[in-house]
């Protein structure tokens, strides 16, 4: 929404400054999002007359300009010019010497090709008055030598550009926003002119039926016979430019004009492809041909003007309050107009803009609400202006009124509500600026539970004001917010949790040397399947920006795996990176559920670190990531199983396993596969692991437990086994058997070497050295002790392992 | 005269010796079984008994000088030593230290933390929502109904096949928080929300926080309080605060608020589009349409909301220019900017 200087004069004696103008604006509720000031744009230049115009004689497509811009020296300005559209005699638009044009250029003096410029004639593209322009700008020739550009044109000082919020419908217009201007500036405001209009009684009357009664509570015709229509005049042309609207002819440059003035929209048929006005709900499939030249389906629930009721004999002239059809409409032929001034439900109009994309200047204003007063003075104020510039004879305003008439609303509002909701009192001179605004109010005497109460009757285009809260808001505004102390509530707060655990979770992860990513929560189909095979759980969004994000992820390795892509393509390979996020799918048992899981993701790839000085660099593996996981689950207090699996999706067989909690699954590592790695185009093996967080307990305070007063002894015992021997039967059975004969004795037990060679492979073994820990509480052992706890083991891996110690 | 002679030649080698093994050999040769010193001592025996005490004297005196002596020359040998093998050891110090990897939090993660923590302590709870929500806690509880236009301006993603949708902004937990709970409330809901926007300034995924109290007579006045307290907590200096009546349709008042430029002091840069203000969140009154939805009532209670955009601050505070960088995920850009 635009708002122009002078047309804000014509109604309000403004003496602030632009600045100023802003600032109130901001204060009241209206931002500014821009200002622009095409007048100030024009500083310097003037209007010229060319008294000479001769070839340049170095260069064919120069001419040698002598203009006169009637300053006090008889000396005329030589300009080069390189437009090819000016003769002697015309009145141009002279840009003087240190003129910054819209463009950001100054003018300097200049010796173009040998011949010395004093200026340059300028081109409405270069005053920034239009996009492009075909040669410079040639003037009237009634404008006066020597005046300044701006004047000749009426440009406007200033053109707010204005955000209005969606509540206030009453301010979509010149004269609503001159309201709020002159209730904060204490300024008269005055209302739009508006002569007798001689009613002609040979006009005929339209005929108007509402179907709808809901959707149209009021609706005033009028037709105007005899029109000539031709271009409207200069200035209401050069004020719908400012406002960002492009004139058409006399007819439908005064509706857009009222509509900006007064908040009204209007819409002029021509009366000769209009028998009658029938406003009703459209039937399936009736069509509108639109103006803007685009067939609309109508569904049953717009609302639409029809010529009749029948759906097979109507035409639809309109889409109610958002646009109409292209041959009903007014053109520069038409000899008769019917002029449409109305109330359409917001509701409606919302719905039916928003569904066939039409979100015109009309329906915007439908949507927010207009005033029913309007639209009589909106009609009388258009018949005028039509009659002035076009002729013709106007006939009585038709009338339908179906709704009851809109109920005056008062509000009643306890006296030290504002200061309850604000927090500082709010002193009685404000009501000064709201009765300037259109509130009336009224002392109530009786009281309610004691409570001093204020009626307040609430102006007709303040559909925003429905009760006593929203008043508070506009005594907050006239207040002014700056005015509110900003004071810290002293209040009884409870002791907060500083951190929820998933959070905890994911910190753990990140102290483990890993970066965060984020990632998006909806990915493509294609890297859904590279984790999950089937889809019908997926949660698909209907209306996604693109197909790379059009279903919620239900692993976040798809995301991961890309984040790893892009960043190995960019020369970093070296990736130890953490998610923390959300899974989606649906639910197997509610319908149409949607089930969120908290996940904690990990992927590793690339080597460990660079190779330094010191150290060389080692590929990651499977164990790498395994260790991370391990230092992980240690740190938030757990110790779970990893088991081999192998049918995780994506994932390596063989190199992949199940991570479990006692019984319950909580989450995987693994490999990820060929296939996935190669639809991303990685060459290198990457690692993935997630955990559920959701499956694993809070973590609770860790206990203190005593540290040992007594040694430990430990015996390291290596075997050869059969190669396909795993870690964990060596390590289960070695605790079995060391349990079975020293109970309590046994503290630990690990691997601290694996080895093969060539001669233990001919044998289809494979060397492990574990460690044997023991220790009792309260004592020192026994050299015997720990002898036969050691045999032991040392047998027993023997008779169920095969194993022998080397 | 001889024994003089001795102790200068044994205290000349002993000052000579230049490692400690030679130093050895010469106390070898004065004090040793067969040195020097010890054969005079011999011979002290031969001695007329008279002359004994006197010699018996001189000897162990020049034993005792030669024995400090020794322990000197021990001392500056063992000195020497020293320095050399500091020398020997020196390293140069400009090689690169050994690290490991540390990692780092997402500075989005980074900046929810801080503030939540903020906000926590304060005596703000965290609470948190689902990210795919129905109708009632995204719009209608919320007082947005159906054909409002506030509900268009939220560019919705819908889910296929149901009532559900990518919630648009983290209002829906101050909803869920007052039906699961009873007043007083002070919360914190931090999370993730979708808009089917996608430029240099918008994400379909992005950000935010939740901020609510509803409690007896909660005034706005309070609500002013505790967002300075935060933005200058947040961005670490008292900045200035300007609210600006605004319309949201779930709080009456409703304000913008800004915060004087963070990268200009409030003198006016691109990044302020020259006003010398930034627009950092929207905030109000909760409506009493909206506490009515959740059964509070709304002449009982009364409170405050407001939700920020994590990305904008963040942004802000680090001079990020472009949105999109923070979901690349570059990892340079982590380790640069992460916490």
């Amino acid at each position: 929404m635009k708002l122009a200087w002078s047309w804000l004069q014509n109604y309000t004696p403004l003496t602030a400054t632009c600045d100023e103008v802003s600032q109130a604006l901001t204060a009241l509720g209206i931002e500014v999002e821009g200002i622009e000031k095409p007048a100030s744009a024009m500083n310097g230049v003037f209007v010229g007359l060319i008294t000479n115009k001769c070839k340049h004689p170095q260069a064919d497509k120069l001419s040698l300009l002598s203009v006169d811009i009637g300053s006090n020296s008889q000396k005329h300005l030589n300009i080069v010019c390189g437009a090819q559209n000016m003769q002697a005699g015309d009145k141009i638009a002279l840009a003087t010497i240190g003129t910054t044009l819209a463009n950001g250029l100054t003018l300097k003096r200049g010796n173009i090709r040998g011949k010395l410029s004093e200026g340059m004639c300028c081109s409405e593209a270069e005053l920034g008055i239009a996009d492009e322009a075909d040669g410079i700008l040639i003037l009237p020739q009634d404008s006066d030598i020597g005046t300044p550009l701006a004047e000749v044109l009426q440009a406007e000082q200033a053109v707010f550009d204005l955000s209005i919020t969606p509540n206030r419908g009453d301010c979509m217009s010149m004269h609503g926003l001159a309201r709020e201007l002159a209730a904060w500036f204490n300024l008269p405001l005055s209302t739009p002119i508006m002569p007798d209009i001689n009613i002609t009684d040979d006009v005929a009357d339209i005929a108007i039926d509402i179907r709808a009664e809901k959707a149209c509570p009021k609706y005033l015709g009028r037709r105007i016979d005899g029109v000539n229509i031709g271009q409207s005049p200069k200035w209401m042309q050069q004020r719908l430019l400012a406002m960002g609207m492009r004139p058409i002819n006399a007819v439908v440059d005064v509706m857009n004009y009222i509509m900006l003035e007064l908040g009204q929209p209007m819409h002029s048929f021509d009366a000769a492809k209009v028998e009658k006005i029938c406003v009703r709900h459209a039937n399936a499939g009736e069509v509108l041909h639109a103006l803007d030249g685009r067939d609309i389906n109508l569904q049953t629930s717009d609302l639409v003007i029809s010529d009749a009721n029948a759906v097979d004999s109507a035409n639809i002239l309109a889409l109610a309050g958002v646009m109409g059809s292209e041959d009903s409409g007014v053109t520069a032929a038409t000899q008769s107009i019917l002029l449409e001034s109305a109330v359409f439900d917001a509701a409606t109009v919302c719905r039916a803009a928003r569904r066939t994309g039409m979100v015109t200047e009309a329906s915007m204003r439908f949507e927010r609400g207009i005033d029913a007063n309007l639209t009589e003075l909106a009609l009388q104020r258009a018949t005028s202006l039509i009659i002035e510039f076009c002729g013709g004879r106007a006939g009585k305003v038709c009338h339908a009124e179906t709704a009851a008439k809109q109920s005056k609303r008062v509000i009643s509002m306890p006296k030290n509500l504002v200061e309850h909701r604000l927090g500082v009192n709010v002193p009685e001179t404000n009501n000064a600026v709201l009765k300037r605004m259109g509130f009336i109010f009224e002392s109530v005497e009786a009281t309610d539970n004691n409570q001093q109460h204020v009626n307040i009757h609430i102006p007709t285009w303040r559909h925003d004001v429905r009760q006593a809260e929203d008043m508070v808001e506009e005594y907050a505004r006239v207040f002014g917010y700056d005015n509110i102390p900003a004071v810290l509530p002293q209040r009884c707060m409870r002791a907060a949790q500083p951190q929820t655990h998933n959070n905890y979770c994911l910190h753990v992860a990140v102290s483990g040397g890993f970066l965060q990513v984020i990632t998006y929560a909806f990915i493509s189909e294609k890297m859904q399947r590279l984790f999950v095979a089937e889809s019908e759980l997926d949660v698909v969004v209907a209306n996604p920006i693109s197909e790379t994000m059009s279903i919620m992820r239900r692993s976040l390795w798809s995301g991961m795996l890309q984040t790893a892509a892009h960043n190995i393509n960019r020369g970093q390979r070296n990736l130890s990176l953490v998610e923390q996020g959300r899974s989606y799918a649906k639910s197997k048992t509610k319908d149409a559920a949607c089930i969120e899981n908290d996940v904690l993701a990990w992927l590793m790839c690339g080597q460990n670190k660079s190779s330094t000085w010191h150290d060389t660099a080692k590929d990651i593996d499977f164990f790498s990531l395994k260790g991370v996981l391990e230092d992980w689950f240690a740190k938030v207090g757990l110790t779970p199983r990893f088991i081999a699996a192998d049918n995780i999706i994506g994932l390596q067989t063989g190199q992949a396993a199940n991570i479990v909690l006692g019984k319950q699954y909580i989450g995987c590592i693994g490999r990820v596969d060929a296939k996935a790695a190669a639809s991303l185009a990685v060459d290198i093996p990457v690692f993935v692991a997630e955990v559920q967080l959701g499956r694993i307990p809070v973590s609770k305070h860790k206990r203190f437990i005593h540290l040992p007063e007594f040694p430990a002894m430990e015996r390291d015992l290596v075997f050869a086994l059969p190669a396909q021997t795993s870690c964990e039967s060596l390590l289960q059975q070695a605790r079995k058997a060391a349990n079975k004969v020293a109970r309590k004795l046994l503290e630990d037990v690990s691997l601290f070497d694996r080895y093969s060679d060539k001669s233990l492979l001919d044998q289809g073994q494979i060397s492990m050295g574990i460690r044997l820990s023991f220790r009792a509480s309260g004592r020192t052992l026994t050299q015997q002790e720990v002898d036969a706890a050691s045999d032991a083991v040392i047998k027993s891996i023997a008779d169920t392992l095969g194993g022998s110690l080397r | 005269m001889q024994l003089q002679k001795l102790q200068n030649e044994a205290l000349q080698a002993y000052a000579v010796a230049d490692s400690s093994g030679s130093l050895q050999q010469q106390q070898l040769n004065y004090t040793g079984k067969k040195g020097a010193l010890t054969a005079l001592l011999k011979h002290l025996g031969k001695l007329p008994a008279t002359e004994r005490p006197l010699a018996g004297k001189h000897v162990n005196e020049v034993k005792k000088t030669l024995a400090q002596a020794s322990k000197q020359a021990q001392e500056r040998l063992q000195e020497e030593e020293e320095t050399r093998r500091v020398i020997r050891e020196k390293v140069d110090i400009s090689l690169p230290g050994k690290r490991s990897n540390s990692g780092a939090l997402h500075p989005i993660q980074a900046g929810l933390d801080e503030i939540c923590a903020i906000f926590t302590g304060m005596g703000f709870d965290i609470a948190e929502g689902p990210e795919i929500e129905d109708e009632f806690h995204n719009f209608d509880a919320l007082n947005i109904p159906p054909e409002h236009p506030a509900r268009a301006m939220h560019d919705t993603f819908f889910v296929e096949g149901g009532q559900h949708l990518l919630r648009t902004h983290t209002s829906p937990v101050q909803i869920r928080s007052m039906q699961n709970g009873t007043p007083p409330l002070a919360i914190v809901a931090p999370g993730r929300v979708f808009r089917c926007d996608h430029d240099v300034s918008h994400s379909p995924m992005f950000h935010q926080v939740e901020v609510f109290m509803v409690d007896q007579k909660v005034t706005m006045a309070e609500l002013k309080g505790v967002l300075k307290h935060f933005l200058s907590t947040y961005f670490g200096r008292d900045l200035d605060l300007r609210m600006r009546p605004s319309y949201f349709p779930f709080t009456e008042p409703s304000c913008e608020v800004d915060i004087s430029c963070v990268l200009c002091s409030g003198k006016g840069c691109p990044v302020c589009k020259r006003t010398g203000w930034l627009e950092v969140l929207g905030s109000g009154m909760i409506h009493p349409n909206v506490l009515s939805s959740v059964d509070i009532d709304p002449q009982k209670w009364s409170g405050f909301a407001f939700g920020l955009g994590v990305e904008r601050l963040v942004m802000l505070k680090q001079g990020i220019p472009d949105l999109r960088i923070f979901f690349e995920n570059d990892v340079r850009f982590l380790r640069r900017l992460g916490a």
